[in-house]
């Protein structure tokens, strides 16, 4: 069959409907070229562009009212799909179900929502009404509870099925939910494993599967017919997907799962199938609050248009020697690595970026992971940071994520949140180490992946980031993270002990900088109880960087040029001098 | 024995009047056994729950609903509920006793059965549930989550 004439799949997606949701179907569309797999039946992107050059039926998309899910479904839910929402228990499918339905509802084209065999409604209601999105004033007229599980002990599916049609025919719904479906699969098979049916038991014979198909395909036509976006819901292991009928009739199969990492749970839902639509595919993470569910889709923030302008625009760190190595302080929007050993003066140089902003008009974002937010704006307050009154006022947000079983999604999704909250321009991290321990173990050991998603989505935004990471310092060479990130940072600063005249003293370096000169000195640097304070450059010394530096005793001192211009790929002018730095230490 | 919610006596004491004058206006004749108001109250919310608690939901609170109210009542301890759960014996309890007596111990049955249905589900839902049944009851001020947004 030619892609440009497939009924089901091609022919959903239209001009209108992909236009509805710009920057998520570009997204979806990029993303699905991908993988295939079982949104590939729907199409690539190009058969589906093309199909979108007809005159075909528009699939309206409904607001699913869960925060992310949207986005993943490439806009919404089409309407008059039949959906499976299936997953292991617990993992949040009659919320699921309740979220569409409450945000679907209204008097005219209400929701019906059958329970069959399973949790006892009066116990769901009690515990469902619990969450933000049930509206009690929606009951009887919006949303309607119908309780099937007499029904389903006395009767057979043909009678279940008339049941709910007849129903749906009284009502006209525009949302039906049928809970828990699986109630309905194992009664076709107890009835195929009867008295006299030669079932074979457990699984279900032929008999049964028949019967099933034929309740499921009976209901998956009348409910389509009837114009009704419909759900059912069950509970399946993810083995039990594979190969079951049920599944194929499905427009729509939603699977959620949670798993145990060591002491964490993650929540994940996938969208293994939707028919004429391109949806985000992979697993997503996401969680249960008050709110219901909310979903955080795996390409947050790194599809939406950037609003990143290229900038010529320096902005200023607050210490202004540090700008002027860095030939005038930090192009906006770029993402900087502070790297250095504890106690070196990362967290600080944060503070003066951030208190520098805010003078300037620049809101701000801090993300902190080992401090609670007011501890950490207490201490900077000692040192002078004026950052209590931005918080008040606004113009500064401190987020404290310390959770252990954080996504990478659910991160960047709560700073770029706080980003857009502020209107921030300066972001700090402080830091990678806290924040690879916020993430639940299975997101640790894809911890380059998540900085990346991380970083770039922040400088997406336009915002200039500073992360801070804690170098475990060792003498011999001159680690810039324990992460091998530097490709993800525009700019690097080392900050590191060394042994001088028997002291333990503090210098700095601009490692990197793409865009344009940084000074190539190693400049001493003091922790007072203002700040930061830079010192001199160190002069006189051979292998400063090992922190275990000696006087240079070549007879052939260097004399480095103040600018190294990794822009245009040229180091910057090196002169060779003679006796300067001998001179100095004599 | 937990205290019985004085809100929950008020409206159970609104609904059985409701009830009592209906069943007089509808008597054939003066001859007729009324059916109980209280059966009556219990048949309505009957016939709400059981759309989405089932019969055997709304028979397992009303069956809770009868033992607290037998605590209180010893007298409504020969009432039971039906396999259809509607109220069975509550006629044969009330018959021929003193006015005031009968109908202290429909109130205390209706009032168990409102105060189960505010615990599980809450007073708000209760509400809900009482004026599906009684439509024209105004009963606990309800605001839909859209109207408060705006």
């Amino acid at each position: 069959m030619k892609r440009n004439t497939t009924p089901n799949a091609a022919s959903g997606m239209t001009k209108a409907a992909r236009g509805s949701r710009g920057s998520a179907s570009g997204k979806a569309g990029a993303a699905s070229g991908k993988t295939g797999g079982a949104s590939g039946k729907t199409g690539t992107p190009s058969a589906m562009a093309s199909a979108s050059a007809r005159s075909n039926v528009v699939i309206r998309k409904l607001k699913t009212g869960v925060a992310g899910l949207d986005e993943v479904l490439g806009g919404g839910l089409p309407e008059f799909s039949f959906n499976i929402i299936a997953g292991s228990p617990g993992c949040g499918k009659t919320t699921l179900a309740h979220q569409i339905m409450f945000e679907n509802a209204t008097p005219q084209k209400p929701a019906l929502y059958f329970t069959v065999l399973g949790e006892p409604p009066i116990k769901m209601l009690r515990y469902q009404q619990q969450f933000s999105f049930f509206d009690q004033a929606k009951l009887d007229k919006s949303v309607r509870f119908v309780n099937l599980s007499d029904m389903v002990l006395r009767s057979d599916l043909g009678a279940v099925l008339a049941e709910i049609i007849k129903v749906v025919e009284e009502v006209g719904p525009s949302v039906v939910v049928v809970d828990s479906f699986r109630t309905v699969v194992r009664k076709a098979q107890s009835m195929n494993n009867g008295p006299g049916s030669g079932g074979s038991g457990g699984s279900g014979g032929s008999g049964g599967e028949v019967e099933l198909q034929g309740f499921v395909q009976n209901l998956a036509l009348h409910l389509t017919s009837w114009q009704a976006t419909t759900f059912l819901i069950g509970e399946y292991s993810e083995g039990e997907l594979r190969d079951n009928p049920v599944f194929t009739v499905a427009d729509g199969l939603f699977w959620l799962s949670q798993s145990t990492e060591r002491n964490s749970i993650v929540r994940k839902l996938q969208v293994m199938k939707c028919r004429g639509q391109e949806t985000v595919p992979g697993l997503h993470t996401f969680r249960i609050t008050g709110d219901g569910l909310q979903v955080f889709p795996r390409t947050f923030g790194l599809t939406a248009p950037s609003d990143k302008k290229r900038s010529a625009v320096r902005q200023s760190i607050g210490v202004p020697e540090l700008d002027a190595m860095m030939g005038g302080g930090i192009a906006s929007g770029q993402s900087v690595l502070l790297a250095g050993p504890s106690g070196s003066g990362k967290t600080i140089l944060g503070n003066h970026f951030i208190a520098e902003g805010l003078k300037a008009g620049e809101p701000g974002v801090i993300a902190v992971f080992e401090e609670l937010p007011n501890q950490y704006v207490a201490r900077a307050e000692k040192m002078g940071f004026k950052l209590d009154e931005a918080r008040k006022n606004g113009t500064l947000e401190v987020i404290y994520l310390r959770p252990l079983d954080l996504s990478v999604d659910e991160t960047v999704n709560e700073i770029v949140s706080a980003v857009k909250r502020v209107k921030a321009k300066r972001v700090v991290i402080d830091s990678l180490v806290g924040f690879e321990l916020a993430l639940a173990p299975g997101f640790r050991t894809d911890f380059r992946e998540s900085l990346y998603r991380m970083i770039v989505a922040l400088t997406r935004l336009g915002v200039t980031v500073i992360s801070t990471v804690e170098v475990e310092e060792d003498f011999t060479s001159l680690g810039l993270s324990n992460y091998a990130i530097s490709f993800l940072s525009d700019t690097i600063i080392r900050l590191r002990y060394v042994s001088l005249d028997g002291q333990l003293r503090r210098m700095l370096m601009v490692v990197k900088m793409r865009s344009g000169k940084h000074s190539i000195d190693t400049r001493e640097y003091e922790v007072t109880n203002k700040g930061v304070v830079m010192l001199d450059r160190l002069r006189g010394y051979q292998a400063l960087t090992t922190g275990i530096p000696g006087p240079w005793d070549w007879g052939q001192p260097r004399d480095a040029g103040p600018m190294a211009d990794e822009s245009n790929g040229e180091q910057g002018t090196r002169k060779r001098g003679r006796g300067q730095e001998m001179d100095q230490q004599a | 024995m937990a205290a019985i919610s004085p809100a929950s006596r008020s409206l159970a004491r609104r609904l059985l009047a409701i009830e009592l004058s209906r069943a007089r206006k509808s008597s054939a004749s003066p001859a007729e056994v009324p059916v109980p108001p209280a059966a009556r109250v219990c048949d309505k919310l009957r016939a709400v729950l059981i759309t989405f608690a089932g019969v055997a939901g709304f028979r397992s609170l009303l069956t809770r609903a009868l033992t607290l109210a037998a605590a209180r009542a010893p007298e409504l301890k020969g009432v039971t509920a039906n396999p259809d759960a509607s109220l069975a014996g509550l006629e044969g309890v009330i018959g021929g006793k003193k006015k005031a007596a009968a109908q202290e111990w429909e109130e205390v049955l209706v009032t168990q059965l409102l105060d189960l249905l505010v615990t599980f589900v809450g007073e708000g839902l209760m509400h809900q549930m009482v004026r599906q049944a009684w439509p024209d009851l105004p009963v606990g001020p309800l605001r839909s989550k859209t109207e408060d947004k705006s």
